[in-house]
Parts: C-alpha cells; sequence; structure tokens
C-alpha cells in the first residue's frame, strides 16, 4: 500500500459503501402507484449497492465481476461521484467521494461503455479536443495524447470521421480514448470490450495492461472471465449489490476445488458406474460429474491428483483421454453466485448436491 | 476562457454541420421581418395612433423590437433547461461534470452558445428590418443594452431553475412554458398592452418582461437614456437578485435529486 501527499491511500478503497435506490412509481404495485410527478415512494429500496468495503492497491487491475445488475455499474459510479452513496464512503487516490468530489473526479477517468458520451455531429479528434479543454489540458498536450491514444486503439484513420459515423467498436475505442488522454491514475472501465470483434478487444486489452505496467490503479468491470483472469491481479465478485468474494485468482481457488482432471471413456456402464464411485471415495476427491461428455473429478488440491491417477490406471473403465487443469475463473464465479452446475461438491451424474456445497460467504478466500 | 471558447468551437462546428438548419434559421429571420412588413403596411405608419404615439406611430419598428426581445427571452428561459435535456439524450451530461470545471461554469458555457447564435440572429433580424425594409431607430445602444442584459439575467435566473426541474423531470419544463407564454402573449411583443381588457392589462403589468419591452422599446426607438429608464431597470435589477439566488438553489437541488436517483444520464 502506498500513500499520498496526505499520508493518504493512493489507490481505491471502499468502505461499507451502500447505494439503495427507492423503488419508482411503476416498481411498485399497479393500480396503487397512480400518477406522482415528484410525489414520496414508498416500498423496499432497491440495494444496489450493499455495504461493499474493498481495497485497490495502487498500480494494480482490479476485476468487478457479477451478473447483470449486480451493481457494477452502480458501483463505479459512485467512485467516480456520479451517484451519491446512501451509506459509507469511498476514497479514490485518498480523496473522499463524500465530501471532495472534486478532487476525486480530478484523480480519475471513467470509459462508461456506452455507445453514446459524445457529440454526435463532431469528429473523434474534436471530440477529444473539446474534453480535453474541458478537463483543463493544454490544446499542445490535448493533441499529443489524442494523437498517441488514436494511435494505440487503432483509430487515426477514422479520427476525422463524424462521430456518428463510428461502428459501435469504434465508439468505446474513442471512449477508453477519452479516458487515456485525461492521463490520470485511476481508470474506471466500465465494460470497455464489451460487444467487440476479438482482435479490437485485444487492443484494448493490450492498452489496459500497458496503462497497469505505467502505474495506474485500474477497476475494470467486465462479464469476460477471460479477460479478467488474463489481465486482472485481483477480482471482486459482487452478487444482489453484495461482494462475495475479492482476491487474486489463486487465492479464490483455494479453499474450492483446487484442479479438476477430465476424463473420456469407453468402457461399458458398471465399470464406468465402478470408477466413478472409486473416485468419489478418494479423500481429495470434492466432487465427480459424470455426463455425456465424460467424467469430470474436481479435487481440493494438487496432493489429490496421485490417488485418482492411481485409480484411473487401476481402472477397466477404458479410459481413452485424460487431462488436468486448474478451477477456471467462470467456475468459480458460477460457484459463488449459483449461477450454474459447474462444480458440484459430490459424486453424481451432473446433478448439484447443495448439502455438501458451502456457500461463497463461508468460504475463507 | 480556453473552456469557454471549447464550448463555443464545439457549438459552432455542430451548428454549421447542419447546413439546412443553418440556412433555414437566416431565411426565418428576414421572412419574419418581410411578413411583418407588409402587416405595417396594411396598419399604415400613423404618428397620431393612441396606442403607437409613444414609439412613433411606426408598427413595424414597434413588432422588429418586440421580435428581438422575444427571440432574447427565450433563449434566456430555455438555454439551460434545453442544454441539460440536450446532454442527457447524448450522454454526456455525466462527462462533462466528472471535469474539474465547476458545475454552474459548465452550464453556463454549455449554454453559451445557444446566446450566441440568438445574437447573431438578433443582429441580423435587425440588420435586414434596418437595411432592407427601413425601419427607422432613434437608438440609445447604451441604454438598450441595460435593458437586454438586465432582462437575459433576470431570466437566466429562471432558465437554471427550470433546468434543475428538467433534471428530475428529464422532459416536461412548466416553467419555460408559462413565462414564455406570458411573455410572448401579455409582454405587448405584436400589439401593445393597451389594446388588452383592464384585468389583462392588470396581470401583463405583473411581469417584469412587460416592462423590460417597454423599456426596450424606449431605447432604440425614441432613444431614451439609462437614467430616464432608471425604475425599470431598478425593478429588472430587483427581479435579477431574486430570481438568480433562487434559480441557482432550484438547480442545485434538482442536480443533488438527479445524483441521489443516479438518474443525471437518464433522459
Amino acid at each position: 500500500m502506498s500513500t499520498g501527499p496526505a499520508g493518504k491511500y493512493d489507490g481505491i478503497r471502499a468502505e461499507n459503501l451502500c447505494k439503495h435506490f427507492p423503488r419508482s412509481a411503476g416498481e411498485l404495485s399497479e393500480g396503487r402507484s397512480g400518477f406522482r410527478l415528484l410525489g414520496r415512494r414508498r416500498g423496499e429500496p432497491v440495494r444496489a449497492v450493499d455495504d461493499v468495503s474493498l481495497e485497490v492497491a495502487p498500480g494494480t487491475v482490479l476485476g468487478l465481476l457479477g451478473r447483470n445488475g449486480a451493481g457494477k455499474t452502480t458501483f463505479v459510479k459512485l467512485l467516480a461521484t456520479l451517484i451519491e452513496p446512501t451509506q459509507g464512503d469511498a476514497w479514490v487516490s485518498g480523496f473522499s467521494i463524500r465530501s471532495e468530489g472534486p478532487r476525486v473526479r480530478g484523480s480519475l477517468a471513467l470509459a462508461a461503455g456506452t455507445e453514446r458520451g459524445f457529440y454526435f455531429r463532431l469528429t473523434g479528434a474534436q471530440n477529444l479536443s473539446f474534453f480535453g479543454a474541458l478537463y483543463g489540458i493544454s490544446p499542445r498536450l490535448v493533441a499529443e495524447r489524442s494523437a498517441a491514444a488514436l494511435n494505440r486503439l487503432e483509430l487515426a484513420e477514422a479520427a476525422h470521421r463524424p462521430f456518428m459515423r463510428y461502428s459501435s467498436g469504434m465508439r468505446r475505442k474513442l471512449d477508453l480514448a477519452r479516458a487515456l488522454i485525461l492521463d490520470p491514475p485511476v481508470l474506471l472501465l466500465d465494460e470497455p470490450t464489451a460487444s467487440l470483434d476479438p482482435n479490437s478487444a485485444d487492443r484494448i486489452r493490450a492498452v489496459i495492461a500497458e496503462e497497469r505496467r505505467r502505474g495506474k490503479t485500474v477497476v475494470l468491470v467486465t462479464h469476460n472471465l477471460l479477460e479478467a483472469e488474463r489481465l486482472c491481479d485481483r477480482v471482486a465478485i459482487l452478487d444482489s449489490g453484495r461482494l462475495r468474494a475479492m482476491g487474486a485468482l489463486q487465492e479464490l481457488r483455494r479453499g474450492r476445488a483446487g484442479r479438476t482432471v477430465e476424463l473420456t471413456t469407453t468402457g461399458d456402464d458398471r465399470s464406468v458406474d465402478r470408477l466413478v464411485a472409486a473416485l468419489g471415495e478418494l479423500p481429495g476427491t470434492r466432487g465427480v460429474v459424470r455426463d455425456a461428455s465424460g467424467i469430470r473429478i474436481f479435487l481440493a488440491d494438487h496432493e489429490a491428483l496421485m490417488p485418482v491417477l492411481a485409480t484411473l490406471a487401476a481402472s477397466e473403465a477404458g479410459i481413452t483421454g485424460v487431462s488436468a487443469r486448474d478451477l477456471t475463473l467462470e467456475e468459480i464465479f458460477r460457484e459463488i453466485t449459483g449461477a450454474g452446475d459447474t462444480v458440484p461438491m459430490s459424486v453424481g451424474t451432473g446433478e448439484r448436491n447443495g448439502g455438501a456445497a458451502r456457500s461463497a460467504e463461508e468460504r475463507p478466500l | 476562457m480556453r473552456k469557454m471558447a471549447a464550448f463555443l468551437l464545439r457549438g459552432w462546428l455542430t451548428e454549421i454541420s447542419y447546413r439546412t438548419a443553418f440556412v433555414l434559421d437566416l431565411g426565418s429571420a428576414v421572412m419574419l421581418i418581410a411578413t411583418v412588413y407588409f402587416l405595417a403596411r396594411v396598419i399604415g405608419a400613423n404618428p397620431n395612433n393612441p396606442y403607437l404615439s409613444a414609439y412613433g406611430g411606426d408598427y413595424m419598428a414597434f413588432v422588429v423590437v418586440g421580435i428581438v426581445f422575444q427571440l432574447l427571452v427565450t433563449t434566456s428561459l430555455a438555454a439551460f433547461s434545453r442544454t441539460v435535456r440536450d446532454e442527457q439524450i447524448m450522454g454526456t451530461l455525466e462527462f462533462l461534470f466528472l471535469s474539474d470545471t465547476p458545475l454552474w461554469r459548465v452550464l453556463t458555457y454549455a449554454a453559451l452558445w445557444d446566446f450566441a447564435w440568438t445574437w447573431l440572429i438578433t443582429a441580423i433580424t435587425l440588420g435586414v428590418a434596418i437595411f432592407a425594409f427601413g425601419v427607422r431607430l432613434h437608438a440609445n445602444f447604451v441604454a438598450a443594452g441595460v435593458v437586454l442584459a438586465l432582462t437575459v439575467l433576470a431570466l437566466a435566473g429562471v432558465g437554471l431553475a427550470s433546468a434543475g426541474v428538467i433534471l428530475v423531470t428529464k422532459r416536461g419544463d412548466p416553467v419555460t412554458w408559462f413565462v414564455g407564454i406570458a411573455s410572448g402573449f401579455l409582454g405587448g411583443v405584436m400589439f401593445p398592452i393597451e389594446v388588452l381588457p383592464g384585468w389583462l392589462r392588470t396581470l401583463a403589468l405583473m411581469f417584469p418582461t412587460t416592462h423590460a419591452l417597454a423599456a426596450l422599446r424606449r431605447a432604440l426607438i425614441a432613444g431614451e437614456s439609462s437614467s430616464s429608464l432608471a425604475p425599470t431597470l431598478g425593478l429588472l435589477a430587483l427581479f435579477c437578485s431574486l430570481t438568480i439566488p433562487v434559480g441557482a438553489g432550484v438547480f442545485y437541488w434538482g442536480f443533488r435529486t438527479a445524483r441521489r436517483a443516479g438518474s443525471l444520464s437518464h433522459y
């Protein structure tokens, strides 16, 4: 952890941050709400961000993961002071989002990941010049940084084309270019690669990695878990506004099935059933799934691999292929958010045994 | 200054990108004056007209000043709320707010182009009236400038309040609608308020814009000085001292409400 001139934390820190939105009239029971212009609203509030505490060390990338509506964008907008928190506080480069809004805004840049946010009749370059001037950067510096950012994002050829003629991917790149020309210590990137072709997405990922090497603190909201694995030092998983897990990928793997072994067999059903049962009885096995694609064995740790291999060697199930890999972030994500049955905790045939699985909150990271 | 210039340049680049609208706006100004010219010929110039005698009996000059005034009134009332609404629709409002420039300055700069464009149209309207249609003004430009400046400031306060309402309601701005209608109909843009029935005339005199327009006509048509317009200028100054703080207050209320609701970028 490094500290700023005022002895404050330089990265990002959130403490018990909450944002509860009142339900709109339309969300309340129909017929009761009626027409309310600025009237009082009733009902339980929507807990978009609920008691989130986390830290992002300076010069690192935090991946913010979660299902749609989990509160990721609200969290980013809270950090950017675009939304006022209901409770708690957060500090960006040591400045409080509650009481030092202008200084917070001076420390960060936001790429909102939308296709709006620019003046449609102006060219990409004119848009960047405008925002550069608005953010107080000298025209010379804006010109230099714009040229560099447009080059890095492979937008130089389209720089003098009106924004309205940009494709979705080009708009997202320009969104990131605007954040880059401000050159702040903190970058908040909300799904910068969503709906991009693989090459464009790779370009943006490369730029994010470069910014990290330059010492930028980055919060990256993404649904692409491979991207998160590749770019992020740590990931935070939000679900229904609450922080369900946070840590480096290795830390998240710890305490969960640590390794997955995948098998294909050609043996008869009885011999395969015997194998599945034998594997399920091994001490390091957290779960065994047999489905149409073969057998998957979830292991608690690397040490559990040797007994499995010994069992396989002695088996008569006609094993034709064996591969072992670490648990992917996607599998961890699905386990934590309960989205899917990727990591069963018992022997079975694709069915999850809830009794054997511990909730994400119970699992130490 | 550089930020202000950036907003003006943005406005100019946007305006000229709509070439047809650009030409039509200018054409509309000319056509409006031409319409008034022929209407004035029907009415005829009569120095003894009891309703127009204070303005030399020239209906053309009377209406041209009324039109110019109404252009500025409309812009002063609507520029801020229109700016907020446009920025919401384009999704740029949040990015304007993210700059380190204070919000009131951002909004003023953003609305600046509207004012600049209106002044340009106003100048063209007056120029066409004077040089193409022979309208004769005995203008005291200093007095007229003071009247206009105070009117614009006073109504900008109302415009700020209206922008605050737009931040919350997103659409539907009763403030601008009401004051605009009151100014256009009761303020005497096309006719002297003396022709109104007594109760409407009393109502008209309650609006500062009525007094402001009368003062502007006296400055531009009769060449009266600032000192002779002092009572009206005092009234406008008083109006400014009320509307600007109230407008700023309502705007910040709207802004905070939208920030709390997380709806700054909604439209």
